[in-house]
């Protein structure tokens, strides 16, 4: 009996004692990105005529490599991103979590495309296709540190019928444009090209009555 | 025969050629660089580790190989801890003060001693290292308090809402206060007699402490007439108490004694009075903010250290 007491009450200190890790997320899906300067705008926002208007400054044709016009440099923004965490307590007793925040290369420098140039994986880090990926990054500070993850833990006490929500907000900077490539005076790819870097993200912590 | 002679011949030059084009030279001098920090750690239990930042020239050398390892203790003038290597990761390429070094996480866990219910504040640490070939380092690693307690609350008082503000020194996040909301469960008035960060040289100005209905942004632009509200205090400052109004966001200033340093993470040990009897609700030590704070450093922040072969 005492025994099976004894499995019991471990059992239950872990499921009570639980860690719940929190992982990378896309820029695409934040909730909110603003840019400092009014002008500027992420490359999901290029019209038509943007990028007509710069494929036509990349109208001289190389024998082969590519040719890319940057629209925005490291144009700085602040986001909020998506609720990194919500746990609940639906219990009648107070519940002890450690959280464990991972912050990984793959959130801290993003990248997108479109059109016909492509992304690649290498690793964990997802990178521009062919000679691209070095041609932007001589051309705008993008990816100078490539610390692969942090990770850090905060335990917290939930009281019952409450849950706790962390979010983070940010800042970083944007850099975009368009590119195309050529092989023997050929066309061969067009398209937008963006990247994203985070500097610096806030963290905030919310418990609220369910 | 003969051809067999030449084979064997052509391998072995093949096999020569390939190592000494893709032989890598082992630098003869290791650097090591720290940046020291101001921190402090609320630790739980023997499992929750402690990550050091080191930056290494090299990404192969036996300074960070945690087999070589056989005594790692943080030290300063008046007090010493043995702790234990948990692991040494290797995060990639860093740059610091314009030279690309390797940055490598020296994991520490305190599964060696785990002293409950102390609190120990190491001024000016060092993380002395002790190697199997008797190399010794004293990496400078800041000013660092360990809390070696678990997270506690009464009933009486919680919080709701826990965010830092920081403002911009030139290149420098400075940490200007902590934005706070409680949750008073309680007959009589609740009074917060003090907040402890446990940072060395960094407190709360409870006198400046005040109710703000839309909270400050988490990075203030100075330049902003209300921003002069969320400055931090410097010097010393007196002591104060806050009552409590239930729900309400509270701004508390932090004030650095000496200059402004960078503070990203430390726990909150709040004492508060309800009935004439004190309590202590002890949140653990929170990330308010992250980045990669080694790329802003200049040649001041930094610690040199070399081992020659």
């Amino acid at each position: 009996m005492k025994r099976l007491a004894l499995v019991l009450c471990v059992a239950i200190c872990v499921f009570l004692c639980t860690v719940f890790p929190i992982c990378a997320e896309d820029y695409q899906n934040y909730q909110e990105i603003i840019f400092e300067d009014d002008a500027a705008y992420l490359l999901k926002d290029f019209s038509d005529e943007t990028y007509q208007n710069y494929y036509d400054q990349l109208s001289k044709r190389v024998f082969a490599g590519w040719k890319l016009a940057i629209i925005h440099k490291n144009s700085a923004v602040e986001f909020i991103s998506e609720t990194k965490l919500k746990i609940y307590n639906n219990g009648y007793s107070t519940i002890k979590h450690d959280i464990k925040l991972q912050t990984k290369t793959e959130t801290k420098y993003q990248i997108s495309a479109s059109g016909s140039i492509s992304t690649t994986l290498k690793g964990d880090i997802k990178k521009f296709k062919g000679t691209l990926d070095a041609d932007i990054k001589a051309s705008v500070s993008y990816t100078t540190s490539t610390t692969t993850s942090e990770t850090y833990e905060f335990t917290i006490i939930v009281d019952p019928k409450t849950y706790v929500t962390i979010i983070t907000r940010g800042q970083g900077y944007v850099s975009n444009g368009v590119a195309k490539s050529y092989f023997f005076w050929i066309e061969t790819h067009r398209g937008g090209w963006e990247t994203f870097t985070i500097t610096t993200e806030y963290y905030e912590i919310i418990k609220d009555k369910i | 025969m003969k051809r067999w002679f030449f084979i064997v011949i052509g391998i072995y030059l093949i096999i020569m050629l390939a190592f000494i084009c893709f032989h890598q030279e082992m630098p003869d001098e290791v650097i090591i660089i720290t940046i020291p920090q101001t921190e402090a750690r609320l630790i739980t239990s023997e499992a929750e580790r402690m990550e050091i930042d080191v930056f290494v020239n090299t990404s192969q050398s036996f300074l960070t190989e945690k087999t070589n390892i056989t005594s790692v203790k943080i030290v300063d003038s008046s007090q010493e801890l043995a702790v234990a290597i948990h692991d040494i990761t290797h995060l990639g390429p860093a740059i610091i003060c314009e030279e690309t070094l390797e940055h490598f996480q020296l994991i520490l866990s305190f599964e060696t001693l785990y002293p409950h219910g102390v609190s120990m504040r190491f001024i000016d640490a060092t993380l002395r290292l002790l190697y199997e070939n008797q190399a010794e380092f004293h990496l400078a690693i800041g000013n660092i308090t360990l809390m070696f307690a678990d997270v506690s609350q009464e009933a009486y008082l919680d919080f709701s809402r826990l965010y830092g503000v920081t403002m911009m020194d030139e290149t420098k996040h400075i940490m200007t206060g902590i934005h706070i909301e409680f949750r008073v469960s309680a007959l009589a008035e609740v009074v917060v007699e003090s907040i402890d960060p446990l940072l060395e040289g960094v407190s709360f100005d409870l006198n400046r402490a005040h109710i703000h209905d839309v909270g400050y942004p988490h990075c203030l632009d100075v330049s902003a007439p209300e921003a002069i509200e969320a400055w931090p205090s410097v010097g010393e400052i007196t002591d104060s108490e806050v009552v409590l109004i239930d729900d309400a966001l509270y701004y508390f200033p932090l004030a650095y004694r000496g200059p402004w340093c960078t503070i990203r993470r430390f726990p909150l040990v709040i004492t508060y009075r309800y009935l004439e009897t004190s309590y202590h609700m002890i949140i653990d030590d929170f990330r308010y903010y992250q980045e990669d704070y080694w790329e802003n450093a200049t040649y001041d922040d930094i610690c040199r250290y070399s081992y020659k072969y």
